[in-house]
């Protein structure tokens, strides 16, 4: 396929770029930096294969604007016009147009690509200078390794193949080695393995389990054996030891039993004993109290008979014994009678007080100016009146100021009004004409005004036209020297002879100084007779321009008259008008200025006119108000009694409200005083009738007392101490009495007390002890206390034991047991044996517990977590991780294995011819420098190129300079590309500046060896390099070499055609 | 059969139970190689972290009783510590007084722990000789079922369970792959029609580990197992809470009781232009996930396709995609997201089958690497290069999910495929694109 032409319609900066590429042979396409060659670079996969859907070309124009169109001809001659727009993805809906713009159909050009792709044109039909020296670099790593070369050149792309290939295995290695333990896989493996390990190691089986559980159990049973053991021995143990305290208590007690048994009755009745030997010393007690209290009644019946001569009754007399409550009752009745005679005494002073006080009040209240309120109403109603008119005072003062200075205010407007003398109400009178008239002759006036300014100004233009016609006249005048009409024909003459003579001069053979001659002379001839009738053609003129000025002048003249007689009219016009405006102000008689001025005085007077009459309204106001408030002023005189006061309004109502405050103050202390009486009235009436009430009690407790200090030969009316005096001594005589009386019962009781325990004591030993019958009392509860006191302590005794036996229990002994107890030695022997016995079974039972403890903690420890699961975890996490490297293995692997071996095969299959071609381009392009190049082994015995040098001198690819490893992998590619032409039809080969790095005489070789490409496949040859234009001009035949010079998007396109 | 009468049974008052199967305590999570990063620790125990979870979720809701519909153990695990584990959480249920009914299923009928586990005595295990019926007064219902007495069990267990006890609330506990589940074991098949035909309000199946309620007159319920443990038991795991007021289920509720979510990523790549465009959609689309499963880790596998520029890019240095990847996932849900595998399937924007027509040294590769695929006898080569590792793989590489079997030439074929995506690109698609392309 060829692309014949290409169109960048709209694309990067260019808008209608076309190169032509339809000849045959090599297209060297230059184009400087920034001239836009990487844009038409792109434009070409563009054309073919679709815009880039991130194209950098979109910058001038938008990206649905973009527009590259191309013709395209496929091998047989079929020819496609295409055009290409930028779709919105690049695998999306069809992007390729016709020439109309209509959708076309992508398989057009589908089937001219013949199936190349897009990256296959790319990378094997298309080489830059980068490219190159990958490829180049390629060839050094790969040692000239033969497979990987050719297949690389066949790829293109700068060699990635072989580099891929590599990689692969290098990936592969590191991930899996079959005996190395490092690698990512063999790790893992072995991760694998070791987590399945732990598994088992780790899981608690549940055979394990059981086999735990079962043991446990047994544990358990043997510790239950041995705990029962125990429980028996120290039930035997308790038995003994409860046994060897049982019987020394036991034994204890039959002594005590007889012991008490002997005391007889004693025993039995101790609380009667011990109660009889307590009252011992009462017994002593009441034998001393019999005596010492009959010697005291003996003493108090002579103090009687003493009281009773004192209290003047007789001795024993006890009907005038006073009881407590009477006693109580005449203190109360004392008390009651000096309190009432206080309350009537105080309560009778308060009354005459009180008294006092309402005579006081009543005064007050009866006072006679404050009973009569019409004074006061009448002179209330005034200051009322008065003191509704405060503001009116203020107000007013300030009025009659305004309006005084709003007078004085006219008078001055009135004054500058100017033409008036005379008051304002003269001026306001004034008969003055109407505004109507005044505009009328103001119009008028103006009119006229108007109409002669308009003639003056037109006399002022006649005037200046008139002196400029006379200026012309001026200048045209002037002598006259027209030329005569001969000197015109004279010189005419002169003219045609010159000329007469100047061709005949040419005709001969005369020398070319004399022709020269002739020459100006005819020229000169010709100018004077120029010059002649010039002049007599201006001087015609100039007579005529005279003429017609004469006649301007004339007519200016006459138009001036005219002019100046309508402006002597219209004058005087204007001055009967001013006389008309005079009459019209006549009636006013005042002084007339101008019309205008007068306009303006008519209308400043009537503005002081319509003032004046608001200063009159207010004046009127005023004196109102002066009249309402000299009213008001007399009748507050009249009130406050002085109609002839003269003092001023607001003085007056001062006073007025004055004594209005006084009127009101002795009011309210009447009303008080009224409020007082009435409260003291009542205070008096219950203060009397408390007096009569207390009076009454007085009477009532006086009767009271005198009956009951009657009896006691005490008068009614004793004094309070006398009462008390009489009741004391009756109480000291009945005091006595009461003592002697007691003092004769306790003698009594202590002898009968005495008796009676002498009685007792008696009784006790008949019943208790015979052997005691007939000693003193005293003697037989002494006897009977001490043997009641040896039974009781046995009994004590008898109680404790019995308590030690019961905290033993009531268990019976049995027999045997009670026989070893019977033996203390014996029973500490048995003791002993059991305690040994008792030592083995606990550390039996210490044993077992331990084992059961152990047990149960490898039971616990299962239920908590044994650890499988995690190492179960782990065993998934390296069995992931083993899948993960074999996948990656696998497929490194496999990829390297298909790799190298299409790579070799490709090889068998292209060596030959390849490496043919390619050895006959590395010659040339080496200049000869390299005969070629051939298939030999490197050092690892791996087929190698070879190139071949003097002769028959092998170099490897390691003894190559860099430039000759550039041409030689240039070489291979072409190589390449030629073998590909003979196998399909090839795409254009498109080359970036491929040769920037060769010098000149092995580019001009390498573009006779592009050139000869181009006989096979198109050649495109883009560079930035004029050099190698140069080179190639002058290396390729003009035949076949076109070029193309990109100038940059602001030209269009400039092709050079090919030299003819 | 044992008859019970169940008149008198107080049917106005609302009774819960919790319908859960498939335990399997102490399976470990598969598939997940560790990496700098990866939530470890916080991913092991999770089977025994959802089953506290569904022993919570029984107390709380006051739950009449416990259905496990059988495979409470893997198989083939015998770590009695696991068992204990269960005992453990049975007896915390006995405690709350919530009674459980369970039914061995294949698993649990291979498994050494269940035979020497002793239960508390809340815990019911239904025959496995016959169909047994417990009636459970207090909730006024009766359990029908019967347990796994080997673990390939492939009669039709339901059809010999009895009718419905009349006038109580009837439920059928099965293990079953009922007419087959693609990857389930056919055990104790039986069909829809059979379970109906019984009479029952409800049917607590296990065995399948997706939840599906295949009718809701009866109710028939596969509630999923409790934990999902590969990549392919993904999205919300749990077990079923039924609510039944006066005789009839008023509803059926899954609660999520996972603690780890597993999910598949299917990112689409085609527009994407290189790999950091991927990694950001792979991020976004994590997070939403993540955000739908809120305390919880996260599982993911996450497999890229679509033809797209950035397939030379994610298959030139998969390590270093892997690793950007897990950045972003770290970066975006910190230590919450496990990335469990990064399948890359993407293809070349470019068009193989116009390669394969091509002259050159690369049309001649993708024509060989086509035929390959179809050459039984190229596979078998291919599948030669590989023995001497298949051989020092141990067996468990070639079992259960994710099984790999070198020596299967469509494991080959799948490889070589890969290998035509990862090869061609980067012959064609090299960085230092020459010519015309500048």
């Amino acid at each position: 396929m060829r692309i014949a032409q290409l169109q960048l319609i709209a694309y990067g900066p260019f808008r209608g770029l076309e190169l032509d590429l339809s000849s045959p042979g090599l297209h060297v396409v230059f184009g400087r930096n920034e001239a836009g060659k990487s844009t038409t670079l792109r434009a070409i996969t563009g054309l073919l294969y679709g815009i880039d859907t991130r194209t950098p070309d979109a910058h001038v124009h938008k990206p649905g604007e973009l527009r590259i169109g191309g013709t395209l001809v496929g091998d047989d001659g079929t020819q496609v016009r295409v055009v290409r727009r930028k779709g919105v993805s690049k695998g999306g809906p069809n992007t390729l147009l016709d020439e109309r713009g209509g959708a076309l159909d992508e398989a057009v050009v589908q089937k001219l690509l013949r199936g190349v792709s897009e990256e296959t044109f790319h990378h094997a039909f298309g080489l830059d200078h980068d490219t190159l020296q990958h490829g180049a670099k390629a060839l050094l790593e790969g040692r000239g390794d033969i497979g990987g070369s050719l297949f690389d050149a066949s790829v293109g792309g700068g060699g990635d193949a072989r580099r891929l290939l590599a990689h692969l295995t290098d990936e592969a290695d590191r991930l899996y080695k079959p005996r190395a333990t490092a690698p990512a896989l063999n790790t893992a493996l072995k991760e694998l393995e070791a987590a399945q390990k732990a598994i088992k190691d780790k899981q608690s089986l549940p055979e394990a389990y059981t086999k735990q559980r079962d043991a446990l159990e047994e544990a358990k049973k043997r510790r239950d054996e041995h705990a029962a053991k125990r429980a028996e021995l120290t039930a035997r143990r308790t038995h003994l030891a409860r046994a060897s305290r049982r019987v020394p208590l036991e034994r204890k007690r039959a002594a005590l039993v007889a012991l008490v048994a002997s005391l007889g009755g004693v025993a039995r009745h101790t609380a009667r004993i011990t109660s009889l030997h307590s009252r011992l010393g009462a017994y002593d007690q009441a034998k001393l109290t019999e005596r010492d209290e009959h010697a005291e009644a003996q003493k108090l019946r002579d103090r009687v008979a003493d009281a009773a001569r004192r209290a003047g009754a007789p001795s024993g007399s006890a009907d005038r014994r006073i009881d407590g409550r009477t006693e109580s009752r005449i203190q109360r009745l004392l008390q009651e009678r000096a309190t009432l005679s206080k309350a009537i005494e105080t309560s009778r002073a308060e009354l005459a007080r009180s008294e006092r006080e309402l005579a006081r009040l009543r005064l007050v209240a009866e006072a006679p100016h404050v009973t009569d309120s019409t004074v006061t109403s009448s002179l209330l109603r005034s200051v009322e009146r008065a003191r509704g008119l405060a503001d009116t005072i203020a107000r007013h003062t300030s009025e009659k100021a305004k309006v005084a200075r709003k007078r004085q205010e006219l008078e001055a407007r009135a004054t500058t009004l100017g033409s008036f003398s005379g008051t304002l109400e003269e001026l306001v009178l004034l008969r003055l004409p109407s505004d109507g008239a005044l505009d009328e002759l103001a119009k008028r006036a103006s009119d006229l005004e108007r109409v002669i300014a308009r003639h003056e100004e037109r006399l002022a233009d006649l005037d200046g036209q008139a002196s400029a016609v006379a200026l012309e006249r001026a200048e045209a005048s002037g002598d006259f020297a027209p030329p005569a009409a001969s000197d015109l024909r004279a010189a005419r003459t002169a003219r045609d002879e010159a000329w007469a003579r100047l061709r005949d001069a040419r005709g001969s053979e005369v020398s070319a100084k004399a022709v020269a001659a002739l020459d100006s002379e005819l020229e000169r001839t010709l100018r004077d007779a120029d010059v002649i009738a010039d002049r007599m053609i201006v001087e015609a003129d100039r007579v005529t321009r005279l003429a017609s000025l004469r006649a301007r002048q004339a007519m200016l003249e006459q138009q001036r008259l005219q002019v100046e007689a309508e402006l002597a009219k219209v004058s005087a016009e204007r001055a009967a008008l001013d006389a008309n405006h005079a009459l019209v102000w006549a009636p006013a008689g005042i002084e007339v200025a101008g019309l205008a001025s007068m306009r303006g005085w008519l209308q400043k007077h009537a503005q002081i006119v319509e003032a004046f009459a608001s200063v009159r309204d207010l004046e009127t106001d005023a004196a109102d108000t002066s009249l309402k408030l000299a009213t008001a002023r007399a009748e507050l005189a009249t009130a406050l009694g002085d109609a002839t006061d003269a003092a001023g309004l607001v003085e007056l109502l001062d006073r007025a409200s004055a004594r209005l405050e006084a009127l009101e103050g002795a009011r309210r202390g009447a009303e008080e005083a009224a409020r007082a009486i009435t409260k003291l009235d009542a205070e008096n009436d219950e203060r009397k009738a408390g007096l009569v009430r207390d009076e009454a009690l007085l009477d009532g407790a006086r009767g009271q007392l005198a009956e009951l200090v009657g009896p006691l030969g005490v008068p009614e009316d004793a004094s309070a101490d006398e009462v008390t005096s009489a009741l004391g001594a009756l109480r000291d005589l009945f005091k006595l009495e009461d003592l002697r009386v007691s003092a004769d019962a306790r003698a009594k009781a202590a002898g009968e007390e005495a008796h009676a325990f002498e009685e007792e004591a008696t009784r006790a030993a008949g019943e208790l002890a015979a052997d005691l019958a007939g000693l003193p009392a005293r003697d037989v509860v002494s006897e009977l206390s001490l043997r009641a006191g040896r039974a009781q302590a046995a009994e004590g005794q008898l109680k404790d034991v019995d308590a030690q036996l019961a905290q033993l229990g009531d268990e019976v002994v049995p027999e045997e047991i009670a026989r070893l107890v019977a033996d203390p030695d014996a029973a500490d022997r048995a003791l002993e044996e059991i305690d040994s016995q008792l030592a083995d079974v606990d550390a039996a039972l210490t044993r077992e517990t331990h084992s059961i403890g152990g047990i149960e903690n490898g039971i616990t420890e299962m239920r908590v977590d044994s650890g499988a699961a995690g190492a179960s975890a782990d065993a998934q996490e390296a069995l992931a991780r083993v899948r993960s490297n074999v996948e990656r293995y696998v497929r490194a692997k496999l990829g390297a294995f298909i790799l190298g071996r299409e790579i070799e095969r490709y090889r068998q299959e292209n060596q030959g011819p390849m490496l043919t071609k390619a050895s006959q381009l590395f010659a040339r392009l080496t200049l000869g420098g390299f005969s070629g190049v051939r298939a030999g082994y490197n050092d690892k015995d791996k087929p190698a190129l070879k190139c071949v040098r003097d002769g028959n001198v092998e170099v490897d690819i390691e003894g190559l300079s860099e430039g000759t490893r550039d041409q030689l992998y240039l070489s291979l590619r072409l190589a390449s590309l030629l073998r590909y032409a003979d196998l399909a039809e090839p795409m254009p080969l498109v080359l970036d500046d491929v040769l920037i790095q060769f010098d000149d005489e092995r580019s001009r070789a390498a573009l006779e060896v592009i050139a000869e490409l181009s006989t096979r496949m198109q050649v495109l040859f883009f560079t930035h390099h004029a050099r190698l234009v140069d080179l190639a001009t002058a290396a390729v035949p003009a035949s076949s070499l076109t070029i193309h010079e990109l100038t940059g998007p602001s030209v269009v396109a400039a092709v050079s055609a090919p030299p003819p | 059969m044992r008859v019970f009468d169940v008149r008198g049974v107080c049917y106005s008052r609302c009774v819960k139970f919790v319908h859960a199967a498939d335990l399997h305590i102490d399976s470990p999570l598969r598939g997940l190689d560790r990496y700098e990063g990866a939530p470890a620790a916080r991913m092991r125990a999770a089977t025994r972290r959802a089953l506290e979870n569904l022993v919570a979720l029984c107390i709380d809701e006051q739950a009449a009783f416990l259905l496990l519909a059988g495979d409470v153990f893997d198989g083939s695990w015998k770590d009695f510590s696991t068992g204990l584990f269960f005992a453990t959480q049975m007896t915390k249920l006995r405690e709350a007084g919530v009674p459980v009914v369970i039914v061995r299923g294949n698993h649990d009928a291979a498994s050494a722990i269940t035979k020497s586990l002793r239960l508390p005595d809340n815990v019911r295990e239904l025959s496995s000789k016959k169909p047994e019926t417990l009636e459970l007064a207090d909730a006024g219902t009766c359990v029908h079922g019967q347990s796994f007495a080997q673990k390939a069990t492939t009669d039709d267990l339901a059809a010999r369970y009895p009718d419905a006890t009349r006038g109580a609330f009837n439920i059928g506990l099965l293990h079953t792959c009922l007419d087959g589940r693609e990857g389930h074991d056919r055990y104790a098949p039986t069909t829809l029609d059979t379970m109906r035909a019984k009479g029952y309000d409800y049917w607590a199946l296990g065995h399948v580990h997706a939840r599906e309620v295949l009718s809701t007159e009866p109710w028939v319920v596969f509630p999923g197992n409790l934990q999902g443990r590969h990549a392919k038991e993904t999205g919300s795991k749990g077990a079923s809470l039924v609510t039944v007021e006066s005789g009839n289920v008023t509803s059926v509720e899954h609660r999520a009781l996972d603690v780890v979510r597993w999910e598949h990523l299917v990112i689409d790549a085609t527009d994407a232009s290189d790999a950091f465009e991927v990694v950001d959609r792979i991020r976004e689309s994590l997070v939403k996930r993540a955000e739908a499963a809120p305390d919880r880790l996260l599982a993911a596998r996450v497999s890229v396709g679509g033809t797209t520029r950035a397939n030379g890019a994610l298959r030139n240095d998969p390590d270093q995609f892997d690793a950007q990847l897990r950045a972003a996932a770290n970066d975006a849900l910190g230590d919450s997201v496990w990335l469990e595998k990064i399948q890359v399937g993407t293809r070349s924007t470019f068009d193989l089958a116009k390669v394969r027509e091509e002259a050159g040294a690369v049309g001649h590769l993708a024509r060989r690497l086509a035929a390959i695929k179809d050459d039984p006898k190229e596979l078998a080569e291919l599948i030669a290069v590989l023995a001497d590792l298949d051989k020092k793989l141990p067996e468990t590489v070639r079992e259960g999910d994710g099984a790999l079997i070198l020596s299967d030439p469509s494991v080959i074929r799948a490889i070589v495929e890969d290998v035509e995506q990862t090869l061609l690109p980067r012959l064609l698609e090299s960085p230092t694109e020459g010519g015309a392309a500048s």
